[in-house]
């Protein structure tokens, strides 16, 4: 018993060192490896981890169910009067589930990298930052206290900028980094603000103070509310929810590896990871949660109604990323904790496929990413093809595949769940959970269908045509193992009504119970066996729906039908692919509002006339500089004044001392 | 017997007639031999207090010594610096050398 | 009473760091002269090893020194404050040394001389600050201070250097001559030189504090006069006023090695001073003046904010980089006394380790930018001007790179050293000493600082003209890099990770209160 945790404390702080090791080696002198050693020095540091991560993730199972969280204490890191803070790592059943899945996703991806980044004049440097990334989030992860996830947060944030940005040559791509950067920017304010409120009222920001200062109500909910609500809009900013979600669509510029590590599986749920890592705290705020509950519903149906329309196969599923994060924040928002962390973890496997299938496409497709070239690559590409119809199959929700065990359980809760703030909100939040998953369905299976099936290939470059092929195995390899995830891992989490009373039970939520069962208890949830399974049918109907819907209308050459529909729906359309002019609304408030009024008043008058010429270059600067230039005017150079000066403050000080 | 506080008046004079020196003389050498005058009334000072109040032992005796030894040394110094400064400025006077102030 | 003693061999191997010190101070004379060679790179790097040997015994006898020992007579105690000060002389000697290979080689003075007489110097501030004894305080800054009046004339045929020497040679002999004057008088007030036996005689002597100086004047103006002698060393207002010509003019790597170690040891013997002698807490806050009611505390203080002030005003004018550092080491000088006064009141390990902490943040940081300012230097003027810096960091991106975390660590912006060292030092006289008006001052005057401080940067990477610097000038080798390496890393290690630090230098507050 003693002995697993041993082990588990002795392998633990190895786990993220294997990356940093990793980004040391390829940073410094990976210009000058061969590219061979390169992945294999970054990929060797990802199987070590994720190795490592397994070992103490099966040592933590052979822990009692009721001491599965084991601390180690790097070493102390401040140490500043009353505020204290230790470089520490935390092994927990929450933990363990994101140590596995950025380790586990992370080593894949970075094996389909070495196809996708085959010739890439950066190849070192894409490596260094892709360690540096997975370093950064197993700090976020295995954290103990606050501090270490915000380094973490950042550290990720700054990955996500460096690979963004990766191509800088090309300005857009820079310029979407510096967007990603800027709108994080605005969330880690209010994360780093609600650090300091919990500073100022418990002085502390381990988890394990912060729940000690919940459980003994220093900790009141007025402070809970305002710490929560400034934490989760850094999770809106990392997590790409409305309204900080404009940086997500454009990061889609990093290479597609990227996208679905840092975009799609990993970085983007830091979030929800957040808030359910702190689930004893925002439990106390029930209007926090209502406010979480409501920004994820309608962000699933925003992001849904864009990705209807997009025509970048990596715009669509940019899109669909987001909205699933509105899913997974509907779920904690309702107090599914258990359910937001199962559809991160579904999510992450076949949004990943997703991505890398995309990617793969797209380096088929010769760097074409519009959907509209695209059509017949299913006997081009048939790994590419399978493993992409898996997950589209399990991203819509369809029984068995991942996507629909999750999903159907966060839409369940957010009908069950009682809010005491507005009674009736339960049923506006199902509706758009619901509705959301008949687009998700819709536009899904038109990414598929404008892609794989749908005659052959429009491109007009039949040069290019000719070459469509299968992508390299470390590519395929990587999609077929992820795909093959992305059918069972739901499997973990099976709904209740599944087995009820059948003597099987859910390993995902009995695993998680130690951590969330005493917050969820906190929420009054309906049990109705026969509503349930009516709702969940309803449900499912709705999202055959529109699998057929667009069956019908992409299967084939573009219909004659679908364009008298697009003709008819224009003023919608027009809304939607312009993704409903928020874009261009942030540039209105922005650039004409916010930035006229602080160019000029701002800065021309307040700034510049007053605060810069008057007071500072006026009285500040000038006055300081005349009082420097005046004592500077003792400074003669002549040996025999400054003795001088020396000998007439020896009788000063003499004088004041002694007489 | 010549009281204490006269040797301790005569090392004071002594003393502030090389500080005196230090300021106002321009001959680096001069200056130098202030400095001279300023530790050699601080010995006759030190033997004096040996000799009146602590005549049990003979320590302010032997620092004298100490404080004589440092003094030479210093003057070695000293000298090699002026003959440094002789050579590229062709002046010993001390308020030509003030190319540096603010 | 005298403790016991040990035996003259175990008395002598206690003191093995200072007799490596002499030993390879000479044998490095000897090998310059034996070892002929046209390239005295070697020399650097030899020093460097010296001393690097040097600074393993140190930390041996750090590691295995628990109790304080007085030997020779208690004139020298062997104590973890004097090690961990030791450590620092040596670390800013390891850093001079590499980092004046090309500096000499610039100007085609590498001499083997030069790292002997840096060598000799530490020497000096060592037992400087093991003494427990005015004469040897007395000796050991001679010791000290011989060698750097050589050091800032090296440049024998440049007008700047010597007469940087001659300034600092005369008002450095002129201030040793007021301290020896205080501490004699001491003597013949006590008949002791011992400090502690001083502390002993001026608390039993003089119960009723407020009749010694009608009585016994004697005591109170000897320890007037230690004081000055030592603000004289340390730089502190109005005592500062050769710094910036003695510095502008000494060679450039002397003037870092001097505004470093010199001003540590001078700090730190001032703390051994009066922490032993005159710890007397009424005495130093007697007021003994009959009209003006000052103590030693609110002169201390008044010192300290002028100080801080003159440092940063001045500054703000300056278009010599080097005078800009030397204003800029009379400020930190003033942050320095504002804690050591901070200590004065406390006498708890947190005021202590804050003090020591800044010392060890100093040592790097100024180390770092006076090496990387070397390398900057065009050897035609022999003088750094802000416009001699345009654009340099384009030619020399590394050496600016280090000399922007030095600059960022002088201003105090985190994460580097400077940053955690100011704020420490702030906090523990604030809350702890509260001492209140003297760090919101501090506060105020180093938010001016980063004024100057931000505009060598500003000249470094933002002006786009090149200058007319003739780019063989800005030639570095190993040795240089070597030492910017060190000291950029430990500005941000320590920076980021002062805590081991505070640890290691706590441990040294509990044998200044045995010794």
């Amino acid at each position: 018993m003693s002995n697993n945790k041993a082990v588990i404390m002795n392998l633990l702080p190895l786990i993220p060192m294997f990356p940093l090791i990793g980004m040391i080696i390829n940073g410094l002198i990976g210009k000058f490896l061969p590219k061979k050693l390169v992945h294999l020095i970054a990929i060797t540091a990802l199987l070590a981890s994720f190795t490592t991560s397994v070992i103490v993730v099966s040592k933590l199972v052979g822990l009692p169910e009721d001491s599965r969280s084991v601390s180690i204490e790097i070493f102390k890191w401040i140490n500043v009067g009353s505020f204290g803070v230790s470089f520490s790592f935390t092994l927990d059943q929450l933990s363990s589930i994101m140590l596995l899945v950025v380790t586990g996703i992370g080593g894949l991806i970075h094996v389909y990298s070495v196809g996708y980044m085959n010739g890439d004049k950066s190849y070192s440097r894409f490596f260094t930052y892709l360690n540096l990334f997975i370093f950064a989030m197993l700090l976020l992860v295995l954290g103990s206290n606050m501090l270490i996830m915000f380094i973490g947060w950042e550290g990720v944030g700054l990955a996500s900028y460096l690979l963004i940005g990766f191509w800088f040559e090309d300005s857009a791509n820079a310029a979407a980094g510096m967007k990603a950067f800027i709108v994080n920017r605005i969330g880690d304010f209010g994360f780093l603000i609600g650090m300091f409120i919990l500073i100022l009222t418990i002085g502390n920001l381990d988890f394990n103070s912060i729940k000690i200062a919940v459980d003994s109500g220093i900790i009141t909910g007025t402070v809970a509310t305002v710490a929560t609500m400034l934490f989760f809009v850094g999770a809106m900013g990392k997590s790409a929810q409305i309204p900080l979600y404009v940086w997500l669509p454009d990061a889609m510029a990093g290479p597609t590896p990227v996208s679905a590590l840092i975009h799609a599986a990993t970085m983007v749920t830091a979030g929800v990871y957040m808030v359910v890592r702190l689930n004893f705290l925002f439990i106390l705020a029930p209007a926090t949660m209502t406010v979480i509950a409501l920004i994820g519903a309608f962000t699933a149906f925003f992001a849904a109604s864009i990705a209807l329309v997009q025509n970048d196969i990596k715009k669509v599923l940019a899109y669909s990323t987001v909205s699933q994060l509105g899913y997974m924040f509907l779920g904690v928002g309702v107090g599914a904790f258990g359910g937001g962390i199962l559809h991160l973890v579904t999510h992450a496997f076949f949004k990943a496929t997703l991505f890398l299938g995309a990617g793969s496409v797209i380096i088929g497709m010769h760097h074409n990413q519009d959907m509209r070239n695209m059509g017949g690559l299913k006997k081009r590409m048939p790994i590419t093809h399978w493993t992409m119809l898996i997950a589209t199959i399990a991203i819509t929700g369809v029984l068995p595949f991942s996507g629909f065990i999750s999903k159907d359980e966060i839409i369940w809760r957010a009908f069950a769940s009682h809010n005491t703030i507005i009674p009736w909100i339960n049923y506006v939040l199902w509706g758009l959970g619901a509705l959301a998953a008949m687009m998700t369905s819709f536009y899904m299976w038109r990414l598929y269908y404008l892609t794989f099936q749908s005659g052959e290939t429009r491109l007009k470059d039949h040069h290019v045509v000719e070459h469509i092929k299968e992508s390299p195995k470390s590519m395929t390899f990587a999609l077929v193992v992820l795909s093959f995830f992305a059918i069972v891992i739901g499997w973990i989490g099976l709904p209740h009504l599944f087995y009820h009373g059948k003597g099987i039970f859910n390993s995902f939520h009995r695993w998680l119970e130690p951590l969330v069962s005493e917050s969820e208890a906190k929420i009054h949830v309906v049990h109705n066996t026969g509503l349930e399974w009516t709702l969940m049918i309803v449900v499912s109907v709705l999202v055959y729906i529109s699998f057929f819907w667009a069956r019908k209308w992409y299967r084939k050459e573009i219909s004659v039908n679908t364009k008298i529909w697009a003709e008819a729906l224009k003023p919608i359309h027009t809304l939607l692919y312009n993704k409903y002019f928020v874009d261009e609304l942030y540039y209105w408030l922005i650039d004409k509002l916010i930035l006229q009024f602080s160019h000029k008043v701002l800065w021309k008058t307040i700034d510049y006339i007053f605060i810069d010429n008057i007071i500072i270059n006026g009285l500040v600067a000038g006055g300081s500089k005349t009082l420097g230039f005046l004592v500077g005017l003792f400074q003669t150079g002549k040996l025999q004044f400054y003795a001088f000066v020396m000998v007439a403050a020896f009788f000063f000080i003499f004088y004041f001392m002694t007489l | 017997m010549v009281s204490l506080n006269l040797f301790i008046a005569l090392g004071i004079v002594l003393f502030f007639i090389g500080l005196l020196g230090v300021l106002i003389r321009r001959n680096i050498i001069i200056i130098m031999i202030s400095i001279e005058i300023m530790l050699n009334a601080i010995n006759i000072m030190l033997v004096a207090f040996n000799r009146y109040k602590f005549i049990e032992n003979n320590d302010g005796l032997t620092y004298s010594f100490f404080i004589i030894a440092v003094a030479a040394a210093e003057a070695s110094v000293g000298l090699a610096i002026l003959i440094a400064v002789y050579r590229k400025r062709k002046t010993v006077f001390v308020n030509k050398l003030n190319t540096m102030s603010n | 009473m005298m403790p016991i003693e040990p035996g003259i061999l175990e008395q002598l191997g206690m003191i093995i760091p200072l007799l490596l010190l002499v030993v390879f101070a000479s044998s490095i004379l000897l090998i310059d002269v034996f070892a002929e060679s046209e390239d005295r790179a070697y020399l650097g790097y030899l020093t460097a090893f010296f001393l690097f040997v040097v600074l393993i015994f140190v930390a041996k006898d750090f590691n295995n020194n628990n109790v304080s020992r007085q030997i020779f007579h208690s004139s020298i105690v062997i104590d973890k404050f004097g090690l961990i000060f030791t450590g620092i002389f040596i670390i800013a000697g390891i850093l001079t040394s590499l980092g004046s290979i090309d500096y000499l080689k610039k100007y085609d003075i590498a001499i083997g001389e030069f790292y002997s007489l840096i060598m000799f110097a530490i020497t000096g501030m060592s037992l400087m600050v093991f003494s427990t004894s005015l004469m040897t305080i007395f000796v050991a800054l001679e010791l000290m201070s011989l060698p750097i009046y050589a050091l800032s004339g090296l440049f024998r045929v440049n007008n700047r250097s010597l007469e940087s020497s001659v300034k600092y040679f005369i008002l450095g002999s002129v201030a040793s001559s007021i301290l020896l004057f205080g501490m004699v008088l001491l003597y013949g007030a006590t008949g002791s030189v011992n400090l502690v036996t001083i502390g002993n005689e001026i608390t039993t002597k003089y119960t009723n504090l407020k009749t010694v100086l009608s009585s016994d004047p004697i005591i109170i103006i000897g320890m007037l006069m230690v004081f000055i002698g030592f603000m004289f060393k340390t730089a502190t207002a109005p005592f500062h006023m050769w710094t910036p010509d003695v510095y502008e003019g000494a060679p450039t790597i002397v003037t870092g090695f001097m505004s470093v170690a010199v001003k540590a040891a001078a700090f730190a013997t001032f703390l051994r001073v009066f922490g032993l002698s005159f710890n007397n807490d009424a005495l130093l806050h007697l007021a003994n003046g009959a009209i003006s009611n000052t103590s030693w505390i609110q002169v201390l203080n008044i010192l300290a904010i002028a100080t801080v002030i003159i440092g940063n005003l001045v500054a703000l004018n300056q278009r010599n980089v080097k005078r800009i550092l030397a204003y800029s080491a009379i400020a930190h000088a003033g942050y320095l006394m504002i804690g050591l006064v901070g200590y004065f009141i406390t006498k708890d390990p947190i005021t202590y380790s804050a003090l020591v902490l800044y010392f060890l943040s100093y040592t790097f940081t100024g180390m770092g930018a006076f090496i990387a300012i070397s390398i900057f230097e065009p050897k035609d003027t022999n003088k750094v001007m802000l416009d001699d810096l345009n654009g340099a960091a384009y030619k020399k991106p590394f050496v600016a790179a280090t000399l922007a975390i030095f600059i960022f660590s002088f201003a105090g912006i985190p994460p580097m050293s400077g940053f955690f060292a100011k704020f420490y030092l702030f906090k523990s006289a604030y809350v702890n000493a509260g001492l209140h008006i003297p760090v919101i001052i501090a506060l105020i005057a180093s938010v001016f600082s980063v004024y100057y401080y931000l505009r060598i940067l500003v000249h470094l990477y933002m002006k786009k003209d090149y200058g007319d610097v003739d780019v063989k000038d800005y030639k570095t080798t190993a040795g240089s890099v070597i030492a910017l390496s060190i000291a950029g890393f430990f500005v941000l290690y320590i920076g980021i990770l002062p805590d081991q630090y505070i640890t290691i230098i706590k441990h040294s507050f509990l044998s200044l209160i045995g010794g």
